[in-house]
């Protein structure tokens, strides 16, 4: 007995003793590690403080529709947005994990650079697992094999909640299929406010010099001409992203479009490519006069949204023509300065144009136009399907659009989500040009953030009201947009074969690539208008091909 | 229970705490060995660790320095593209055509940063004197610039603000770490790398920043110690980058550049890399402790599997010597058992003293055994010379085979006679005789057994019979020869004795070998005397049937006369003469037997004192026996020995009788008069001079009583006499009648009379009174 103690005991610390030794060597081999990437790092670190507190506040808030059992990491390209910066892992992203074990990590990229990089990325075929992805960018890749073909989980049992919205929008979703398939989640309103691009201009300025509120286009460069007069040191009319978004608001307006558009008003609704047209001279013509007549910023080529937004409030700028619902937000922070607590800045009716008609596209509340693409090498596709469809939950998308249920919102008797007063009051807006972008910022939700099916008005709103932001320049802007005849809502795009895809991007590479280069001249007056036509001559034949493939593709979905 | 008598036992051993030390001197082995890996380690694992550290910086300096490298070539590469040579010009100097392609700039702006965006955090570009900044974006208004988009720590970026910093202007530097808010979204501290540019005769800048938490990841990765410290210093000694909060006031950066790699400044090791590529400092400080710790690790390892070790190795040692010594334990235990309360035993002394004492019991056993076993193969080949069936022949034979070396498997018997001279007899007296018979056994056996496997028997005295191993067929010749060489020992003393020698034939039971004596016997009669030495070989006479005398029967008469057993003589002379006669052996064999009587009967008086002449039976008998042709009548033969052994009968024994009768008269009346006295039967036979045994024989054969026996009774016949006549008290009497106590007086009148002493006179003095009263 004593010498079988004995033996057992010795071979104990034999077995011991190897494990220790097997133990000591951990530390010289952890050490050198050396760094695979930044964004790893970096999210290893959030990760591990963000464990943290989901673990510690999670334990009890598990009764959600969807659980992970093994924590879900997600990365996504964001777009940046200059109203409403994006921030990694905000509570509405916090919340998510906690409620459904899945983390969703942000590669977030500044606004100006997105098309650049998502375009680097796809080319490389070197993006996160999930990425906002233009509608060219599906087209071009869908046969490339680089994200996944997602209707084989448009289904009932596997996606209930996106299908269920599959079907109630199948008309409009259904252009996002690439020859019938699908490969990009399309982000889909909620209740959203019908606005689009409008004339915004400061009505009190008007008021205090008399002039009346342009009813015509040609009415509104001269006003704005007498502005500048009146503010030698102003630049009345500014906008944002450069050239290409100055055309593309005031295009459709003027008669044209900026690129291939659905035009209502030609042959009865066609698709035509705008630059390509006679009536695209009315709109350098309306950008030139503005531009000789010293009315255009002398930097529009160059814009930027913070340079708009920097200009408009602080009254060195008049008039914009873009998202006219920032007028409100830009009149909220003139008011708060000395000398201007009278400002407004307001939407107009559509003016009319040269050719007589008052139009304009308002935006597509049936299609927020944001699609997000999964990446084919994601691992546990079957946990991202899932988390996607949870997204299109009103569980997923109130948390999305409204943060953390009990801290920013409560559902109420109706089953509506309402946020929180104390909580949104106490959101600090400072640097935001309206409480709302603050409230967007600071819990990660919205449309402009990541949500499947997501509000942008609705809340905004719903904040306005609460803040007291909802004035009387609200409630004015509402009526005149709501009244106004001039708004029409975009047509459906057909979708595309592959062929068709490959050529239209081509078409477009080269006509973008050659317009690009031209319409600063023409706007700049280095060329005359006329010139144009030479223009057209150039990209004639490209034009019609486009116009023939989009006419063509649009016959075959029979209205 | 077991461990507390385990521990007696340990602690009461001395060779298991022997053993138990000598393993655990291993241990010192093994302690030596480890102080020595634990020097070098100690020594080894620091430099180890320093080389780790120093290896580590170079790799996370080497990767920075590729990083930055890359950021630093961005202005530059961004200057020379085509778009920023054509476009890239001073406000006063663009015109139109320049001014619409402006938004160009912007494109490639946003490519590169696209492009470098992992490393690059924000790219712009703009004329000093300007106020337009090119960004990604768009142009910005400066101011703007400088307090919405990019907030910069050390605030606008003029060619002066930077010169502030930095002594010399070069076309690329690098701005420490400073916080950074870029489009008021996040705050970090970002390291501005600054290109400088001469646009057509205006200064420019090409501006990139980077996230300075990309450099520290890469130094931590590397880091052995979460703790340790990270600077990166350019050639200016500026220090770009310091993880410690702080330090940049208080200590001056060139402690940590003058000091040498594991060099310890303010509790801290330093360790310098120095780039070629970039000329930059990248200085590591690792907190003592964190490398003492990691130094310690790998020592606390050793130490603990030190420790382990010894615990192992105690616990081995233990094992193995208890293991060990167990047998010897039990050895030692059943060589002489353990007391209760012995202090430490010397099992080794005790297991030499039990060996030795072994060994000697052996020697002693094989001694013994030695001696048994000659006294059993004298005993049996005794019997079997005799006639006497021996069961166990078999174990006799291995005896002989082993004994005396026999390895033949038939024998032959041969017997040496001496026939003594008168010479012998007046020179040797009667114990000395004896001593001569047994020393001449000793003698032949010496001689003869290194020829061959030989056993010689001792009969009567002067006669030797014996048991030859003999290997051939006829071994005759061979044996012959042996006993030839005996000529020439015994030629020495041929005065006293003549030698015959008798070789029977060879057999292979030994249960013949009475048979074989006789013919031994047979063949000494043929044995010519002229010689002292005479050997001759048996041959058979064909005669029908032997002389049925044997050795036993011979004894056994020798015996009889020697202690006095007349009957038994005769009864033994009776049957031997019946027997032969029976048998119907030959004449001439009947002559034989008649003659051998007659030898044994001489021998019988030459052993007896006073035989001075021959006796008259003697005479004629020996006259008859000498008579060749006449052969001796059955009846007269037998007449003649009788009478023969009467007179030596009577002449052995009546000397003795008659001596031993007055002997006998002389110690009665010795007793008679000294019974008063002590009287012990050595002390009388000292007062006469004989052996106690011989007188205790003696007076019982006499008298056929024991002497003790006839003391008591004189002497209760005088306690009878004084009970009688006398009122003595009995305590008085005994000690009068010479009894020492009064028990054994009262024991011995009890078993001799009847009664007790007191009965006794009792029972005499009621005889008195009836008698008186008969008188009266």
């Amino acid at each position: 007995m004593k010498f079988r103690k004995n033996r057992f005991l010795c071979m104990a610390l034999c077995v011991t003793m190897l494990l220790t030794a097997c133990g000591g060597k951990e530390p010289s081999e952890s050490t050198v590690s050396s760094d695979s990437g930044l964004s790893q790092d970096g999210s290893s670190n959030v990760e591990d403080a963000g464990n943290e507190e989901g673990q510690a506040e999670g334990a009890d808030q598990k009764e959600s529709s969807l659980w992970l059992d093994e924590e879900l990491e997600i990365t996504i390209l964001m777009q940046d947005n200059a109203a409403q910066p994006l921030t990694d892992y905000a509570p509405a992203q916090q919340e998510i994990h906690r409620k459904t074990n899945v983390k969703l990590v942000y590669q977030i990229v500044p606004t100006s650079s997105y098309t650049e990089k998502e375009n680097v990325l796809l080319a490389t075929n070197n993006f996160p697992d999930i990425i906002k992805v233009s509608a060219g960018n599906i087209n071009s890749y869908a046969g490339e094999g680089i994200f996944v073909p997602l209707m084989q989980y448009v289904n009932e049992e596997t996606m209930p909640n996106f299908y269920k919205l599959w079907k109630e929008n199948e008309e409009v979703l259904s252009r996002w299929l690439v020859d019938g398939e699908l490969y990009a989640f399309p982000a889909i309103p909620r209740d959203e406010a019908r606005n689009g691009f409008g004339v915004v201009l400061r009505t009190d300025l008007l008021e205090k010099h008399d002039l009346a509120i342009p009813s015509t286009f040609d009415e509104l460069i001269d006003v704005m001409a007498r502005l500048k007069e009146l503010y030698p040191e102003s630049i009345p009319y500014t906008g944002r992203k450069g050239t290409s978004q100055l055309l593309s608001t005031v295009s459709y307006m003027l008669g044209s479009g900026a690129g291939i558009y659905y035009d209502y008003d030609v042959d009865g609704g066609r698709y035509v490519f705008g630059p390509a047209t006679e009536e695209f001279k009315a709109v350098l013509t309306f950008l030139n006069q503005c531009y000789e007549r010293g009315v255009l910023d002398p930097d529009f080529a160059t814009t930027t949204s913070e340079q708009l937004q920097y200009k408009m409030t602080s009254g060195q700028s008049f008039m914009f023509i873009d998202n006219s619902g920032f007028g409100q937000n830009y009149t909220n922070i003139l008011r708060t300065q000395e000398g201007l607590e009278n400002a407004t800045l307001q939407v107009i009716p559509v003016p009319e144009n040269s050719f007589g008609q008052r139009r304009a596209l308002a935006y597509d509340v049936k299609n927020t136009g944001r699609l997000f693409a999964i990446n084919a090498k994601t691992e546990r596709i079957e946990d991202v399907i899932r988390f996607i469809d949870w997204m299109y939950s009103e569980e997923g998308s109130n948390i999305s659009n409204y943060g953390v249920e009990g801290v920013s919102f409560y559902v109420d008797e109706d089953g509506e989500p309402q946020f929180i007063e104390d909580y949104i009051n106490g959101v600090d807006d400072e640097g935001f040009n309206s409480k709302y972008y603050a409230v967007y910022s600071d819990l990660g939700i919205t449309k402009l953030n990541f949500s499947l099916w997501c509000t942008n008005t609705k809340t905004q709103f719903a904040i306005q009201k609460i803040v007291g932001d909802w004035n009387d320049v609200v409630e004015e802007y509402w009526e005149i947009i709501n009244a106004d005849p001039a708004y029409v809502d975009p047509y459906t795009a057909p979708s595309l074969t592959p062929e068709e895809t490959e050529r239209v991007t081509d078409i477009l590479t080269k006509l973008t690539t050659t317009l690009d280069q031209e319409y600063n001249k023409y706007i700049m007056g280095v060329e005359p208008i006329d010139n144009w036509d030479k223009v057209i001559e150039s990209i004639q034949a490209d034009a019609r091909e486009l116009e023939e493939i989009y006419n063509g593709a649009d016959a075959r979905y029979a209205r | 229970m077991k461990g507390i008598r385990g521990r007696k036992r340990f602690r009461g051993s001395k060779y298991l705490i022997k053993l138990f030390y000598c393993f655990l001197s291993l241990l010192l082995l093994m302690y030596m060995a480890m102080a020595v890996v634990y020097v070098l380690a100690s020594r080894n694992t620091r430099e180890a660790v320093f080389d780790k550290i120093q290896s580590n910086l170079t790799a996370s300096a080497q990767l920075i320095d590729s990083h930055m490298g890359v950021v630093q070539n961005v202005g530059l590469s961004l200057y020379n593209t085509k778009v920023m040579q054509s476009y890239f010009k001073y406000d006063a100097r663009m015109d139109v055509k320049v001014w619409a392609e402006q938004y160009q700039i912007t494109n490639v702006i946003q490519q590169n940063e696209a492009i470098f965006g992992g490393q690059i955090t924000l790219l712009y570009a703009f004329f000093v004197d300007s106020d337009r900044i090119y960004t990604s974006a768009g142009v910005y208004d400066k101011d703007f610039f400088f307090q919405n988009i990019c907030v910069y720590a050390y605030g606008e970026l003029t060619a002066d603000s930077i010169r502030r910093l930095y002594s010399e202007a070069k076309t690329i530097e690098v701005l420490p770490v400073g916080m950074t808010k870029v489009r008021n979204n996040l705050s970090e501290e970002m390291i501005a790398v600054v290109t400088h540019l001469r646009v057509e005769g205006r200064e420019a800048m090409i501006v990139a920043h980077v996230p300075a938490s990309q450099l520290v990841d890469m130094q931590k990765g590397t880091a052995l110690t979460s703790d340790s410290v990270f600077m990166i210093y350019d050639r200016e000694n500026q220090c770009i980058l310091n993880t410690r909060e702080g330090i940049i006031q208080e200590q001056s950066p060139g402690d940590y550049l003058q000091a040498r790699d594991g060099d310890r400044v303010n509790g801290m090791y330093v360790f310098c890399h120095k780039s070629d590529r970039s000329g930059w400092k990248y200085v590591s400080l690792v907190p003592v402790e964190g490398v003492a710790r990691l130094t310690n690790l790998y020592m606390i390892y050793i130490l603990l599997a030190g420790m382990l070790l010894t615990i192992a190795g105690v616990a081995f040692a233990f094992f193995l010597s208890v293991r060990l010594y167990r047998p010897i334990g039990c050895i030692v235990n059943e060589i002489s058992p353990p007391q209760t309360e012995e202090n430490r035993r010397d099992e080794m002394k005790l297991l030499h003293r039990g060996v030795l004492d072994l060994l000697e019991k052996e020697e002693q056993y094989r001694i013994q055994f030695q001696s048994y076993r000659e006294r059993y193969i004298e005993h049996a080949l005794q019997l079997l010379v005799n006639g006497i069936f021996w069961q166990h022949i078999q174990e006799l034979q291995e005896k002989l085979r082993e004994h005396c070396r026999f390895q033949g498997s038939r024998y032959v018997c041969a017997s040496v006679f001496f026939d003594f001279t008168e010479l012998f007899f007046r020179e040797y007296a009667g114990s000395d005789r004896d001593k001569t018979y047994r020393m001449l056994q000793e003698i032949l056996q010496t001689l003869l057994e290194g020829r061959v496997g030989i056993y010689v028997l001792m009969c009567q005295g002067g006669i030797y019979p014996c048991l030859i191993d003999c290997k051939e067929e006829d071994p005759a010749d061979h044996v012959r020869d042996i006993f030839l060489e005996l000529k020439q020992v015994f030629q020495v003393d041929a005065a006293y004795y003549k030698v015959s020698v008798g070789i029977s034939y060879p057999f292979g039971e030994l249960k013949v070998l009475q048979e074989a004596y006789g013919q031994t016997l047979q063949a000494i009669r043929y044995c010519t005397g002229e010689d002292c030495f005479g050997i001759s070989v048996y041959r058979s006479q064909g005669r029908k049937a032997e002389v049925a005398f044997s050795f036993y029967d011979q004894k056994k008469i020798v015996s009889s006369i020697r202690l006095g057993k007349r009957e038994q003589l005769f009864t033994v002379l009776d049957e031997v003469l019946d027997m032969n006669n029976i048998r119907g052996i030959s004449q001439l064999n009947r002559t034989e037997l008649y003659r051998q009587l007659f030898s044994v009967g001489q021998r019988c008086l030459e052993d007896c004192e006073g035989k001075t002449e021959e006796l008259e039976s003697e005479t004629r008998l020996g006259l008859e026996l000498q008579q060749e042709n006449k052969a001796l009548e059955c009846n007269k033969a037998r007449k003649l020995i009788t009478a023969y052994f009467e007179e030596i009968y009577e002449l052995a024994n009546h000397k003795e009788s008659q001596n031993s009768s007055q002997q006998i008269e002389l110690i009665q009346k010795y007793i008679r008069e000294n019974y008063r006295e002590d009287l012990s039967l050595d002390g009388i036979s000292d007062v006469f001079g004989l052996s106690s045994k011989y007188l205790s024989r003696l007076f019982k054969q006499k008298t056929g009583i024991n002497l003790t026996e006839y003391v008591n009774m004189v002497r209760v016949g005088q306690a009878k006499e004084l009970l009688q006549n006398t009122q003595i008290k009995i305590g008085d009497i005994y000690s009068m009648v010479g009894i020492d106590s009064r028990a054994t007086f009262l024991r011995v009148f009890k078993k001799l009379e009847g009664y007790s002493p007191s009965e006794y006179r009792e029972l005499s003095l009621g005889q008195k009174e009836r008698s008186l009263r008969k008188n009266v």
